[in-house]
């Protein structure tokens, strides 16, 4: 807790409430100093309001409209807003959306970080081998593109190890619409996700907390509960709110590896927004991002408000 | 110099921060380049003038932007020699370009035939100057004169008739082409090759090898799947087809069903509802999930891209595929090609191939297979863009150039595969100067026969022609669509009326948010001329369809539906 600075009162003086001297943080700046701190938050403002609130705000106006690439435009009211509320595609693709982000989050997010405590727990030597193993710098879309031969069910070698090592069953894969969002989102466990992070936040946590913690006679568990997992809450805590939000715009696999099959079984709202908008259906789909962008922000404001980053709180 | 002048203070830092925020600033808040005036229509030429010689025109710099279809940019020495058949590309495109100072064609990166990357790409106006009006309008005819309605493909009328392209095309391919892309009298397209739609590429060796009768063109599906059976084999790694989502679809099409698919409901907004109900689907859909799922005789996988079912069927590993005729023809040297297969078997190409119509149904119901394609242009593009891109597609498809190209393929190849590479010459010519043989010489007379007559299959009269092109944005065939993908790739307990009518619940709740550019009155005389001419076209020429299906349908539901 930080000590509060006041000024040294003198014998016989009377206590006078006298005002707190100034920090470097309540020091009011100086007009040139104001000048500097505009023109350096000036080209990231910039930025964001060209690239960021920009077409957020053009999208947003939009979707009122009946936008097309040529010809005037006409406000249409909520007209799209409702054509997407009352269309049952959308609601399966948010459906459907929704499912893989928690599923992702779950198998992708939580499982790494317990990796990453097993992983810290290994011989230094042993433990680069298996990073060296886990991080290689696999191209997203090439690896997609790799994983669908893999996954095909007739030649790829995953029925072959299902099949002939295993000896289970054929197995449908990306065709069975129960099956197709886990196996969209198994590669990313094997790729090891947010692991780098959680063991270069592991590695910042003074060895001193587990040393006190042993000679108290902590469990391995106990030490994970009550110092590892605390001390990376603010990186637990950045990477979830990531997650939150890239899950549940999640396109490129999806598209790349099933275009949406079987049946719209993994059909995301994105991809479902791209289709319409290639049928010229600009008005819709600004409507549907908007929705989108109004459920990640709902979703991101509750998570934000509930999760305590603060170690020590 | 100092060292204080040199120094990199903060003051200097400063302004080289609000410098560069200014530059920023105006860079983002400028106004984009002035795009391109809409293409105004140039003044007609004063005669349709046929040109089969390109003239020296005044120098106007041009540039013409390519995906690399169906232009690509003059081929250097390097890629001349890489591959000697594009000499003669590059001569013919020499001799326009010289005809024609200070056009320029340069590549661009663009997906001209993946939908959304196209209308993105025009809407960005970053679109090539050639794009494909099928492609933005969702691959139908309906959807690309919907989007020369909508602005998304230049009109190019001046240029159809200074280039005189209809004295250039066979009666036949002019009468069938010009309807189709000629929207109030305004054309969007200027044709280049012809093709088939998706029709059955079969293994004819293999079937002799089975000892099966040789299929014939008046085949049914229920011969499909016992050809399919018996020429799916465990030892050979091989499936009797390859089949993609969309062929359960395309399977309901043969039988006759797509067309009673849309009851037109003229008192609804968008004048149109889709009707799944008809109780034959059931079994057909049955028997085809049977083929998937209790033969195994179909290679059908939601991972496999259209690439993979190509290669199947080129390496033998499925005996029968559904596509387009055009694919069908690239010369031995093509890796992947049919006709290396061919080689690598050490068999004629005929004798190895077989082209059939589709597989009918219980009726005499067919449907015809001919399209004319040809090359739209992006709305951004200048008058003189227009002019020149039209004219370089003439000269190299229509022209000179076409026989400049294919004398030099035969100079640099000696093979009359890699020449006669199209099946339907829709100007009618099937030799080309300098080069000694003809499309028959080069694939075999049978192959010739059996494309004339899946071409020679008359069609029915096109829905699309009889209304008027769509301004509004139209509901798209996705909740079709995913139950025929559910039909061919979900194994398990799959309740088939249940999902038709789950897809049928779902397009129409759908339409019924939409509304259409056209009038109810219009809607309904244009139905009515539609319909009586589909009604004497089934009698004329499928009178078991017309009695079995087309008319107690037209009775029951379209009839009452237009009063």
């Amino acid at each position: 807790m930080a000590i509060e600075q006041t000024a040294p009162t003198g014998i016989g003086e009377v206590a006078a409430a006298k005002p707190a001297a100034p920090t470097a943080a309540t020091r009011p700046l100086s007009r040139r100093s104001r000048v500097e701190m505009v023109l350096f938050l000036l080209p990231a403002f910039i930025f964001q309001l060209v690239w960021g609130w920009y077409p957020l705000v053009v999208a947003f106006v939009l979707s009122f409209t009946n936008a097309r690439v040529r010809g005037p435009l006409s406000f249409t009211g909520l007209e799209s807003y409702l054509r997407m509320a009352n269309d049952p595609l959308v609601a399966r693709a948010f459906q459907v959306t929704i499912t893989y982000a928690v599923m992702s989050i779950v198998l992708t997010f939580v499982i790494p970080i317990l990796v990453a405590i097993f992983l810290m727990e290994m011989p230094p030597r042993r433990m680069r081998w298996m990073m060296l193993l886990w991080f290689l710098p696999l191209s997203s879309i090439a690896s997609t593109i790799l994983w669908r031969y893999i996954y095909n069910a007739q030649y790829g070698l995953m029925q072959y190890i299902a099949t002939h090592i295993l000896g289970l069953p054929p197995q449908r894969f990306l065709n069975d619409p129960s099956q197709v969002l886990f196996w969209l989102i198994f590669p990313g466990i094997l790729l090891f996700g947010p692991g780098l992070i959680y063991m270069a936040a592991l590695q910042g946590i003074p060895a001193s907390y587990y040393e006190a913690a042993e000679v108290e006679g902590a469990s391995f568990w106990r030490k994970i509960w009550t110092i590892s997992l605390p001390r990376l809450r603010p990186v637990i805590s950045m990477l979830l709110t990531f997650a939150i939000i890239g899950t549940l715009q999640e396109f490129t696999w999806p598209q790349i590896m099933t275009g949406g099959e079987p049946g719209g079984a993994s059909r995301t709202v994105v991809m479902y927004m791209y289709s319409i908008w290639g049928n010229l259906r600009f008005a819709d789909a600004t409507a549907l991002a908007i929705m989108l962008f109004a459920l990640i922000m709902a979703i991101t404001i509750v998570y934000r408000t509930f999760f305590k980053e603060d170690p020590d709180v | 110099m100092s060292a204080e002048k040199t120094a990199f203070t903060r003051r200097r830092f400063l302004k080289f921060a609000v410098m560069g925020a200014g530059a920023v600033t105006l860079g983002a808040c400028a106004a984009p380049s002035a795009p391109a005036a809409p293409a105004a229509p140039a003044a007609p030429a004063t005669e349709a003038t046929a040109t089969p010689e390109p003239v020296a025109a005044p120098v106007t710099e041009v540039v013409i932007t390519t995906s690399g279809w169906p232009i690509k940019p003059l081929p250097t020495e390097e890629d001349i020699k890489a591959n000697q058949a594009r000499a003669g590309y590059a001569e013919a495109l020499k001799t326009w370009l010289d005809a024609n100072p200070g056009v320029t064609i340069k590549q661009v990166e663009a997906n001209i035939w993946d939908q959304q990357a196209i209308v993105t790409a025009i809407s960005g106006g970053t679109a090539p100057t050639f794009v494909y009006a099928p492609a933005i309008g969702g691959w139908s005819l309906a959807g690309a004169r919907a989007a020369f309605v909508q602005n998304l493909v230049a009109d190019i009328t001046p240029f159809v008739e200074k280039y005189g392209v209809k004295g250039k095309l066979t009666p036949a391919f002019l009468a069938f082409w010009e309807p189709q892309v000629n929207v109030d009298g305004k054309y969007y397209n200027y044709p280049i090759d012809a093709g088939t739609g998706n029709i059955p590429w079969i293994r004819r060796d293999l079937i002799k090898e089975a000892g099966l009768p040789e299929p014939t063109p008046d085949w049914t599906w229920t011969d499909f799947r016992t050809i399919a059976k018996a020429l799916t084999s465990e030892k050979d790694k091989r499936k009797g087809a390859a089949l993609q989502w969309w062929m359960v679809g395309g399977m309901q099409g043969h039988h006759g069903l797509n067309l009673l698919q849309n009851i037109p409901s003229p008192s609804t907004g968008w004048h149109w509802r889709v009707d799944l109900s008809d109780p034959k689907r059931v079994p057909l859909i049955q028997n085809y999930r049977a083929m998937i799922f209790e033969d195994q005789s179909v290679f059908s996988d939601a991972s496999a891209d259209e690439n993979q079912y190509t290669a199947a069927f080129a390496q033998g590993s499925a005996a029968i595929r559904f596509t387009n005729i055009l694919g069908a023809f690239g010369s031995a040297a093509q890796e992947g090609s049919l006709a290396a297969l061919a080689k690598r078997l050490d068999k004629p190409y005929e004798e190895v191939f077989l082209f059939l119509p589709p597989p009918k149904g219980d009726t005499d119901f067919y449907e015809g297979q001919i399209y004319v394609g040809g090359v739209s242009y992006s709305p951004d593009s200048s008058a003189d863009v227009l002019d020149k891109g039209v004219g370089v597609v003439d000269y190299m498809f229509l022209g000179k150039g076409w026989d400049i190209q294919k004398a030099g393929q035969w100079e640099a190849t000696k093979d009359l595969q890699a020449v006669f590479n199209y099946p339907l010459p829709i100007d009618g010519k099937y030799t080309y100067e300098g080069v000694p043989g003809s499309f028959a010489d080069a694939w075999g007379k049978k192959t010739l026969e059996e494309i004339e007559y899946i071409a020679g299959l008359s069609a029915a009269p096109d829905r699309d022609l009889y209304f008027p092109a769509e301004k509004n944005p139209a509901p798209d065939n996705k909740a079709i669509n995913d139950a025929w993908s559910t039909f061919t790739y979900v194994a398990d307990n799959v309740d088939i009326a249940a999902e038709l009518k789950k897809a049928e619940e779902t397009w129409n709740k759908q339409a019924e948010s939409f509304t259409s550019s056209v009038s109810a009155e219009d809607f309904t005389a244009a139905a009515l001329r539609y319909y009586a001419d589909l009604d004497n076209y089934f009698k004329e020429k499928m009178p078991i369809y017309y009695e079995s299906m087309f008319k107690p349908w037209y009775d029951a539901k379209v009839k009452p539906a237009l009063g």
